[in-house]
């Protein structure tokens, strides 16, 4: 299971492909305006976003994105077997 | 654990400066070793030791230096990314004889080499780009 | 298989397209490297590039010479590759085409990824 941080939305438009079902998808900076305009392709409970990111820009969350902290980013590091950032 | 940790955007040009340390100092809280932080390309300007932003603003200059500083982090600035943006450190201001040194000392300036070992020796690898 | 894989997302006129070729000779003398070319990236793989005049360095000259460093795994995503209009014979490199579900395979065969 790998995981993918995005820091733009076309960024995460132009490489969603490469992300696998199993994989861990995180929205930072303005990665987290994807959860504006589309319920990003990501289902399992896989897709979270950075809790600062999503406060500092006023995005809403729906109940298929989970809300994490730095700390729980940090956790979700240290449980992938291999991590792609993603700008 | 052990942790490298990547920055390459400049301080309030972009987030990715803010994110790096944001991202290191829960690293250190969790009790996670940090085996290196590297700057590189425009994240070099994090090591500037002469910005003064405005002082109701956040001081991330400061805050790398003194995250450092307590936790006695070993962070590089990529020499050959530094030099092409006017960043160098005492030595590297004498040995091109300009008029003034820039860089932070408590970040050390050295070669793409120390990335390539970080990404050897840490467990994981963690880019905070642009 | 080797050890660091370098993904390069970004066009050649950029200053972080060029730090990342730098990365990746510099990765060549102390570890197995491969690399891929990704996204806007793929701009690099272009033949015909001349960017003297607007101030950059040709770099890209220096693809010729990655089999010399040990670098023979170079790879590019076929379905972006596509979308760019590149067409084969204006490669300055010979590249393996990849699926989508074959990069991914790529990132996790690796001990780490750097991305430029």
């Amino acid at each position: 299971m790998m995981l993918h941080t995005f820091n733009k939305l076309s960024v995460l438009n132009e490489n969603l492909r490469f992300v696998a079902p199993e994989d861990q998808v995180l929205l930072i900076e303005d990665g987290v305006y994807a959860l504006l305009t589309q319920s990003p392709a990501i289902k399992n409970g896989n897709l979270f976003a950075l809790d600062v990111d999503v406060q500092a820009r006023g995005v809403t969350l729906d109940a298929s994105c989970k809300k994490v902290s730095y700390d729980e980013f940090v956790t979700l590091c240290v449980e992938a077997d291999q991590i792609k950032n993603w700008f | 654990m052990k942790f490298a940790i990547v920055v390459y955007g400049a301080p309030y040009s972009d987030q990715a400066s803010r994110s790096g340390y944001l991202f290191t100092r829960a690293v250190l809280e969790q009790g996670h070793d940090v085996y290196r932080v590297f700057f590189y390309h425009d994240g070099v300007y994090t090591a500037n030791a002469l910005a003064v932003p405005p002082q109701d603003e956040a001081d991330i200059q400061l805050d790398w230096a003194t995250l450092g500083k307590d936790h006695d982090l070993d962070m590089v600035v990529c020499i050959a990314s530094a030099l092409r943006r006017g960043m160098l450190d005492k030595a590297e201001a004498n040995r091109y004889e300009k008029h003034a040194a820039n860089i932070n000392p408590q970040f050390t300036i050295s070669g793409l080499g120390q990335l390539i070992d970080a990404s050897l020796q840490a467990d994981k690898i963690v880019t905070f780009g642009v | 298989m080797s050890q660091i894989l370098f993904v390069m997302s970004r066009s050649p006129g950029t200053i972080n397209a060029q730090e990342g070729f730098d990365a990746l000779l510099m990765g060549s003398a102390f570890a197995q490297c491969s690399v891929l070319f990704l996204g806007d990236g793929l701009y690099q793989l272009l033949k015909e590039q001349n960017p003297e005049p607007i101030g950059s360095k040709n770099y890209t000259k220096g693809f010729s010479a990655l089999s010399d460093y040990g670098v023979t795994q170079i790879y590019c995503s076929e379905s972006q590759l596509k979308e760019t209009g590149i067409k084969s014979g204006e490669l300055n490199i010979n590249v393996e085409l990849l699926t989508d579900d074959e990069i991914n395979q790529l990132f996790v065969e690796h001990q780490s990824v750097l991305s430029f």
